[in-house]
């Protein structure tokens, strides 16, 4: 038997949630500061709540602080385009002053970002770059693919002394960036002519997969002289499968991936020196090249990006430079 | 007695109603018509979908391949299209036709087989996003052109062209639902579905229907998602049953079966969009976001039951719209609408 009328309960609930949704609101929630006269920015990764991005937030707030911009940082929870898309209108229809968004496909967005532009409202794109040219004013790219190729391919050389057997894990086989990546590295090997690669496995941005297929590598090559990780997570896990053979030392491992996770690796001997552009640097540089665009319109063949100093502009493309060095002396100072 | 059942769909307006009142307080942009229309847009996919899902979560059923089926079927007309070079009109068919098969092999499932429509269509749903990245090897195809992307980017004096094809697909299903036996037999199969086959009532051929007829509102979703990004992936869609499924049962459906509200989906939905929007515009953060559309529906669902037990107390079984089915100890079976038992 029910005692209470149940419909009072039931505007009771309907009362609670409109506080619950008040009580968020306001405990989140910035007043607007459009007549404040400060240039208004919003930054979209990817996703958020990964290393990498929190790293380029760090940088962009950075940024923001020395140059007196407000900052907007939001993007969806998972790498999702559609919600990118839903998030992007708000930001219009806010009318913030420039948009950076780093799209999780690269043509999907393009309709939103023309409509931004139509509306006025000055579009980068960063990290990833978004098809046709003209959906965006400027793409802030981390590096090229070809410094990112060539760069693997001489850091390996030169671990190697020029002479060896190496092998690629990478992501995907499909995966986009790693793909044009692998390119360059080809590219670069005749310069090497006693560098050999013998085999290129995917181990699908899953770090315990690198593991297995690192192992299973050492055990059909025996011989093998070095191996490059080509992702965050296959970087570290071919790392563990080397050091767990007890071949730290003996085989040269490098590649791409975050200090945080490959500290451990470079303190024990497992790898010497591997490669990765500042995720810091590229969240920087992107609300630098925002304050830039919405005060000058256009950028020259060249701009001073606060910190980093001059950086090169060409094709409508900002370039953060080639990718850095980590080793023993430096790797511990990153907090990404 | 359809007052009562009405009333559900009163309150879904009344707490749409105080959440516009509230996100426009919240921020100067949001009670724009233009952002109010747009924010459409965003919802108008898996409002489509939520139509289907309405009806087959009524049976007692429920379809969790729909966003796969969709991300399929946007990639059988990009690749139909662009690739294979079919051609619009053919590209358009073949994929309505992919949409009708792919709910008609789940229907087929369910009934054929009488496998609970969780695991059938837990399976498909792997099973019709596996073929979609097979097809597509991954990549999406772009650039359609602008005729067809209008009804996804374009606009009848500003009211957006998904949102009409979101209120005439609405309005259709509510037909269905109300004024045919097919949506009489769904109630009654959800209400009691051992019943309604001594009743001899049609159960294999309603389920099939409402399935086949779900995966055609995914093809459907499927053009017009495809049109408003000028773009076909094979991971488009994800997430989009739950989307939908939340729409459903935010909007006064039954998640055991047996009680529908088309109306009320077409309103939860449209609760969750402005709750996204308003709260976007308000600059509260996404992860906050998913916080309160947990606290909204968490709420809504506790006034529903709260409201379903004043109704259900008010009289012996005063729901609208349903074909009631009653069977006695001497295995006599009465059939009768509202009132009439």
């Amino acid at each position: 038997m029910r005692l209470m009328n149940p419909v009072k309960p039931a505007i009771g609930v309907c009362v609670a949630l409109l506080a619950l949704v008040l009580l968020v609101s306001t405990v989140s929630c910035k007043p607007e500061s459009g007549d404040s006269g400060k240039l208004r920015v919003g930054l979209m990764p990817k996703l958020i709540g990964i290393d990498f991005f929190n790293a380029c937030e760090r940088g962009a707030r950075e940024a923001a602080n020395e140059l007196g911009v407000e900052l907007v940082y939001d993007g969806p929870t998972a790498a999702d385009v559609t919600k990118q898309a839903e998030m992007l209108d708000t930001w219009i229809t806010r009318r913030l002053d420039v948009i950076a968004v780093a799209p999780n496909d690269p043509n999907a967005l393009a309709p939103t970002l023309k409509r931004a532009r139509a509306a006025g409202i000055k579009v980068l794109t960063w990290d990833a770059d978004s098809n046709p040219a003209d959906s965006r004013d400027y793409f802030v790219n981390q590096a090229t693919p070809e410094s990112m190729g060539f760069g693997l391919v001489d850091l390996m050389a030169r671990l190697l002394k020029e002479k060896g057997k190496v092998a690629i894990i990478t992501g995907s086989l499909t995966a986009a960036n790693q793909n044009i990546w692998i390119g360059f590295m080809k590219q670069r090997l005749p310069k090497y002519p006693d560098l050999e690669l013998v085999t290129i496995l995917p181990s699908e941005e899953n770090q315990s997969l690198a593991f297995r297929v690192a192992q299973d590598l050492l055990k059909s090559y025996p011989d093998i002289d070095g191996i490059w990780g080509l992702t965050s997570v296959s970087l570290p896990g071919t790392a563990e499968a080397v050091r767990q053979a007890g071949k730290s030392g003996k085989i040269v491992v490098t590649g791409l991936s975050t200090p945080k996770q490959m500290s451990q690796y470079v303190h024990d001997g497992t790898v010497d020196e591997f490669m990765l552009f500042s995720p810091v640097d590229l969240g920087y540089l992107s609300v630098q090249v925002a304050k830039l665009v919405s005060d000058q319109g256009s950028l020259g063949p060249t701009i001073a990006a606060g910190r980093l100093g001059t950086i090169t502009v060409s094709d409508q493309t900002v370039l953060l430079g080639d990718p850095m060095l980590f080793n023993i002396d430096n790797v511990d100072n990153f907090d990404f | 007695m359809r007052r009562l059942s009405w009333r559900r769909e009163y309150v879904l307006l009344g707490v749409l109603m105080a959440l516009v009142v509230l996100m426009a307080l919240l921020s100067e942009y949001f009670f724009t018509v233009d952002n109010l229309l747009n924010l459409t847009r965003h919802q108008a996919e898996v409002g489509i979908i939520a139509c289907g899902m309405t009806l087959i979560i009524m049976t007692g059923g429920i379809d969790l391949s729909v966003g796969s089926l969709l991300g399929l079927c946007g990639i059988v007309l990009g690749y139909s299209w662009q690739v294979w070079g079919l051609g619009a009109v053919p590209a358009i068919g073949l994929t309505l036709i992919v949409g009708l098969a792919g709910g008609a092999f789940n229907g087929a499932l369910v009934t054929l087989f009488s496998l609970p429509a969780l695991v059938v269509t837990l399976a498909s749903m792997a099973l019709f996003r596996g073929i979609a990245f097979i097809i597509s090897e991954a990549q999406p195809v772009s650039s359609f052109p602008s005729a067809f992307c209008w009804i996804g980017q374009g606009a009848v004096w500003s009211v957006p062209s998904q949102l009409l094809i979101w209120i005439f697909l609405t309005l259709l299903t509510a037909f269905v639902t109300y004024r045919t036996r097919l949506g009489r037999y769904a109630a009654a199969i959800g209400d009691n579905e051992r019943a309604a086959i001594f009743a001899a009532l049609p159960v294999g051929r309603v389920k099939f229907l409402l399935y086949s007829a779900s995966g055609v509102l995914c093809a459907l979703a499927a053009l017009i998602l495809t049109a408003r990004f000028s773009t076909a992936k094979a991971d488009a869609g994800q997430l989009f049953e739950l989307a939908a499924i939340t729409g459903v049962v935010l909007g006064g459906t039954s998640i055991t079966g047996g009680r529908g509200s088309v109306f009320g989906t077409f309103l939860g939905i449209l609760i969750l969009g402005v709750v996204r929007n308003g709260l976007s515009l308000a600059e509260v953060s996404r992860v906050w976001q998913l916080v309160v559309e947990g606290g909204i529906l968490i709420a809504t669902a506790i006034t529903n039951q709260l409201i379903a037990e004043s109704i259900s107390r008010a009289g012996p079984r005063a729901v609208g719209n349903e074909l009631h089915i009653k069977g006695n100890d001497a295995g006599n079976i009465e059939i009768g609408k509202d009132g009439e038992l």
